[in-house]
């Protein structure tokens, strides 16, 4: 007849048992969880990828684009070097060209203004993807708290288990010898298995989390890189782009003001500027395309590779495999604790 | 800034000038309106920009049309995914679905030109309507209506599709654009000399300025005329159908210009409607009257 101490003892044991039941998550839930991770990565890979392919050809057609506004220059350029010959014949025929220059300078402002239309459509549609990229980076950041969180849960399960198998180690260790501590005895073994196969599940866990945390981390810091380099262009664009449809408007408008001429050829200089910024800022990109997209896909591969052999297998542990996995979990988890103080992980 | 209640004026003002063909369609103008209307464009056409005029700033209108040939459906669940991580993208994205369902309907154009043939038999006859959106903000539609010998739609600029309808020579749409302020007699000569052709019509109607309270009225307009909303639709017909010509625009009467040289045979009647505030109504007149004019005005409501 097992005395009250002994009941309560029992009823604790059960207590900690099914709460350790319901916490460790399941082989399915695991294999579930790996399988959704990757599955993420997939798609955030390929958005990314879409991202920078989108994020080429609004380079290219804003460069194009401006190219084309740029192409009036010269036609400007003539008719203001005309206006500007000092030659006795220059000056007598310039009253009787005036009005036809006038003219000319108005079919350029034509010609320059359904450019600058198309060169703002342009702008708008770099700005949705400035839109697109913000949303992508956001969603990759929720992923990396949500893998953060799971780790965090990960690595407080299996300090509590290790624990506790080290527990079941020490009170093993004392009762071994006593002949009637046989029921207790595998009591205590039986649960050291449980917490053993719990403690496997959670490092499985918290290695998946682990690893995925780094693509994720790559991709997003990714984004947001493209995100800040295609935000600055285009607004440093559109303010250029803005001042020099000022210019055009008033070119059509007073034509014959030297002046705006003048200020509209520095809006030109200002967009050759722009066109060159946009080259370069493509150059530069070029990165993602040859090396970053690549690596991201070849580190994604390596662990669809791995995933197979990240679960724990089924067959029975061991006392001495079960002291070892608890110490195993304990060194890591002080091992990445101190990571996080130190700021690595 | 009041924005919606800029725009609401504006779109009173339009409907109460109720334009007809010599100007820029009314359909047209109101959609351009609408666009404009962040209710609608959200901040995608921001920041406002209102020309001395008192007119939507090209800029402002280049900006929105931008917006405009840009904008994209939006599935709902990239709409919900943005609510979730953004609500300030959700809410351009929003604007963005509503710009792509107006793509449907036709907005002003900066410029644009079509030609329709009109008649073919002893001559042919050519309607040539050109639309734009001028630097002062303020828009313009010229209407020429031409007319030439039989054959001569074969080589010259307007050229006639075998499946009725018309090709445009592109040179046409710099000369009507660079033209949009020269006087109109001397237009008419240019378009007889560049189309080979004889004008027997030529009509300039431009939408604007608008005035508001604040707003600079320009030299010799007396400055009560300020004080509530007036669109302006002003217009000039030049033509055969022209019998006796009158200058009925006080702005004009205003400039002191001499009279204009008209090619033989055409009248010229230049007028100026209002839609004004009521309380406008009679300073505008008076206005109008002191300056040897007769004008329209129709109460904005």
């Amino acid at each position: 007849m097992a005395t009250k101490q002994q009941r309560a003892h029992l009823a604790a044991k059960r207590r900690i048992e099914q709460e350790h039941a319901a916490k460790a998550p399941s082989h399915a839930d695991t294999l579930a969880r790996e399988r959704e991770i990757l599955a993420h990565h997939k798609d955030a890979v390929a958005r990314v990828d879409r991202l920078a392919v989108q994020q080429r050809q609004v380079g290219d057609e804003l460069s194009r684009e401006l190219t084309g506004l740029l192409a009036h220059r010269e036609t400007l350029d003539a008719i203001e070097q005309k206006q500007r010959e000092t030659g006795f014949l220059a000056t007598l025929t310039r009253r009787f060209n005036a009005r036809s220059e006038l003219l000319a300078r108005r079919s350029v402002a034509e010609k320059l203004l359904n450019r600058y239309e198309a060169v703002n459509a342009r702008l708008a549609e770099a700005a949705r993807f400035v839109d697109d990229l913000r949303l992508s980076s956001l969603e990759l950041q929720q992923e990396v708290d949500r893998l953060h969180t799971e780790l965090a849960e990960a690595r407080d399960a299996e300090v509590q288990l290790a624990a506790r198998i080290s527990a079941i180690e020490a009170e093993l260790d004392a009762i071994t010898e006593d002949p009637d501590a046989a029921q207790r005895i595998d009591r205590l073994i039986f649960e050291e298995r449980t917490a053993t196969t719990d403690l496997a599940l959670w490092t499985a866990r918290a290695r998946i989390a682990r690893q995925g945390l780094k693509p994720v981390r790559g991709l997003r810091d990714t984004v947001l890189g493209l995100h800040g380099d295609v935000a600055r262009y285009v607004m440093a664009a559109r303010a250029t782009v803005q001042q020099a449809g000022v210019r055009i408007q008033a070119l059509g408008a007073v034509a014959d003001a030297a002046v705006v001429v003048s200020e509209l050829q520095s809006s030109l200089d200002d967009l050759q500027h722009a066109v060159q910024a946009t080259e370069t800022y493509l150059r530069t990109t070029q990165d993602l395309y040859t090396r970053v997209l690549p690596e991201l896909s070849a580190n994604l591969e390596e662990h669809y590779a791995t995933q197979s052999v990240s679960l724990p297998h089924g067959a029975a542990v061991s006392r001495e495999a079960a002291r070892d996995q608890a110490e195993a979990a304990l060194v890591e988890a002080a091992e990445a604790e101190l990571a996080e103080l130190l700021g690595e992980t | 800034m009041n924005v919606g209640g800029y725009l609401g004026a504006l779109r009173a003002g339009l409907r109460a000038l109720a334009p007809n063909a010599d100007f820029v369609p009314l359909a047209e103008a109101q959609a351009t309106l609408d666009l404009l209307d962040p209710a609608i464009s959200g901040d995608l056409a921001a920041p406002v920009e209102i020309d001395g005029s008192g007119m939507p700033a090209l800029s402002w209108l280049l900006r929105a049309r931008g917006a405009l040939a840009a904008a994209e459906p939006v599935p709902q669940a990239e709409l919900d995914r943005a609510r979730r991580l953004d609500p300030a993208i959700a809410t351009r994205m929003e604007a963005r679905d509503r710009l792509a369902a107006l793509q449907g309907q036709g907005c002003l154009p900066t410029s644009r030109l079509r030609g329709a043939v009109r008649r073919r038999g002893a001559t042919t006859d050519f309607l040539l309507t050109f639309d734009r959106m001028t630097p002062e903000a303020t828009w313009v539609r010229t209407r020429v209506d031409l007319t030439g010998p039989a054959g001569w739609e074969e080589a010259g600029p307007i050229q006639l599709n075998r499946d009725g309808t018309v090709r445009l020579h592109e040179g046409l749409s710099h000369l009507l654009g660079r033209h949009l302020n020269t006087p109109i007699g001397a237009l008419c000569l240019q378009l007889q000399d560049g189309t080979g052709a004889l004008v027997s019509r030529l009509s300039r109607g431009v939408v604007g300025p608008f005035w508001f309270p604040g707003q600079e009225l320009g030299a010799g307009v007396p400055a009560e005329l300020g004080r509530g909303l007036t669109l302006h639709g002003a217009r000039e017909i030049l033509g055969r159908e022209v019998l006796r010509s009158a200058e009925n625009d006080p702005l004009y009467a205003l400039r002191g210009e001499r009279p204009e040289i008209l090619p033989p045979d055409l009248g010229l009647v230049r007028e100026r409607r209002f839609a004004a505030s009521p309380a406008l109504a009679a300073p505008l007149r008076r206005w109008a009257q002191g300056l040897g004019c007769a004008i329209t005005v129709a109460k904005l409501r």
